[in-house]
């Protein structure tokens, strides 16, 4: 394919994944060959809407390459989407400061969910753990859908929850009295009582 | 300098009580030895940093009775001053001399009196104890925190890390090699990781005061809401996170008597979240019958 899927779905090619489906559809419907009465016009619409299921398809098969990968799939050769792979490639080499200064570099209004991400694996791997679980949160609202960001988000939280419940085990408060200790100390009670003659629970 | 660091009481054995006690107590004899006002600035973070130091050189306690103002009649039996002990009452020193400092330019009133007060006791305590080298590292690294903080730092990490380099280097400070280097390592790394927590916490109690008066503060900062859920429990997450990696530390440096080990262990792993649920989530955990007095 020749063109850019991204400019075919009129996208950045930084948008999130719930971004671009909501811009498939919106084409979809559109182009949507059951739209027109006219012949010509129904085969024009017909090739459109082919160029646009291309589009979004070659899309879908980039992103999910580039997870699996861990970015270096088909992403390379579109501008906002290649910087994110360098920076990924220099977080896992943990060249910090050259991949926050190419974080830093993106202008603001580019920031998106994966900035986000990004930004929050760089601040985990220099310990700034609260920055980096918000950023990671921002990155997850700002792409509910995408199973990367959550997975990284839950690992961070977890990180702790092991070593909560297994080191702070030690003894558990007792918690008063349950019901259970009421009764027996009933009985004993009444077997007191029998011993010395007299009686405490007359039925037994 | 803030209280903060102490153990879950509930969950310590007696013996380790009675040890963290006689620290306690040794450690406001060593105190006094320096300047009798110093004692009144005598907090469980110096403690910490106290039991840290012998867990790592390994030197034995003695113990001796003393008796104290607090404690006339019967007396206490407390730690006999070591080499750990008077080091941890120069460090009071040093660090108490430079907060009263910063007090006294900042405070008024009251607190500003008894800053003017405690400041010639701990100025005496220096002169008394004098650890040049880490006068100066000390004043450096207050010096660059309050540099950021004036500069307005906008993520709380940017204070957090220097105080917590402050502490680092001061638990990893040895001036007579008596320390290996791999000790040295964790010692810092308890130290980096109890700083960065105390900042934090810190942070997170002053939010309130620190709005009205108009200071510094990074959470009044970011404009977020700091008593939303999302937002408190982020924090928590991110305070065990610290505690964690100075646990780590903690198994590294294989502190030798098994009770100084579980009282460290105890203050890592309980009352430090204990203190961090109490300031940011503003619940007690655990009532415990009766908090441990100042002695």
């Amino acid at each position: 394919m020749n063109k850019d899927p991204y400019k075919v779905l009129g996208v950045s090619p930084d948008a999130s994944d719930a971004d671009i489906k909501k811009a498939y559809h919106e084409l979809a419907r559109k182009y949507h060959p059951d739209n027109c009465p006219n012949d010509d016009l129904r085969q024009l619409a017909a090739e459109k809407m082919k160029e646009v299921n291309e589009a979004y398809d070659t899309i879908k098969s980039w992103r999910s390459a580039g997870k699996k990968t861990g970015g270096s799939g088909g992403y390379n050769s579109y501008g906002g989407s290649a910087i994110y792979v360098d920076i990924r490639n220099l977080l896992n080499q943990k060249r910090i400061q050259e991949a926050d200064r190419l974080l830093e570099s993106i202008p603001y209004n580019e920031r998106g969910a994966e900035w986000c991400f990004l930004k929050g694996v760089m601040f985990a791997q220099i310990g700034r753990y609260f920055d980096a679980i918000r950023m990671m949160e921002t990155a997850c609202r700002n792409d509910p859908n995408n199973m990367e960001y959550r997975n990284t988000l839950e690992s961070l939280r977890q990180a702790t929850a092991n070593r909560q419940n297994g080191n702070m085990g030690g003894y558990q408060q007792r918690q008063g009295c349950s019901t259970c200790d009421i009764c027996s100390t009933l009985l004993c009670a009444d077997c007191c009582c029998e011993c010395m003659g007299s009686d405490l629970i007359a039925c037994c | 300098m803030f209280g903060y660091v102490r153990p879950r009481r509930s969950e310590l054995k007696i013996k380790e009580f009675d040890y963290y006690r006689t620290v306690y107590c040794g450690l406001c004899h060593a105190e006094k030895k320096l300047s009798r006002r110093l004692r009144y600035s005598l907090s469980y973070d110096m403690v910490a940093l106290a039991l840290c130091r012998i867990g790592a050189t390994g030197e034995q306690s003695t113990f001796q009775k003393c008796r104290c103002v607090a404690h006339p009649m019967k007396g206490r039996y407390c730690v006999a001053c070591s080499p750990s002990l008077s080091y941890t009452a120069s460090v009071a020193a040093i660090l108490v001399y430079y907060k009263l400092l910063d007090d006294k330019e900042d405070e008024k009133g009251f607190r500003r009196l008894g800053a003017r007060f405690m400041l010639g006791g701990a100025r005496r305590a220096m002169k008394a104890s004098p650890i040049p080298a880490l006068n100066t590292l000390t004043k450096e690294k207050l010096d660059a925190l309050y540099a950021a903080e004036r500069a307005g730092a906008e993520s709380v990490y940017e204070g957090a890390s220097l105080f917590g380099e402050l502490l680092g280097e001061i638990f990893a400070f040895d001036e007579g090699d008596t320390l290996s280097k791999d000790k040295k390592i964790c010692l810092y790394e308890i130290g980096n990781r109890l700083g960065r927590f105390i900042y934090i916490v810190d942070a997170y109690a002053d939010i309130a005061e620190d709005q009205k008066e108009g200071k510094y503060n990074p959470f009044v900062l970011s404009g977020e809401d700091t008593n939303d859920e999302s937002f408190t429990t982020a924090l928590i997450n991110a305070l065990d996170m610290e505690l964690a990696a100075a646990l780590n530390a903690l198994d590294l440096l294989s502190v030798e008597d098994p009770g100084i080990d579980s009282i460290i262990r105890n203050i890592l792993a309980m009352g430090l979240p204990d203190v961090a649920e109490k300031v940011i989530l503003k619940k007690e955990k655990m009532k415990t019958p009766k908090e441990p007095r100042h002695e």
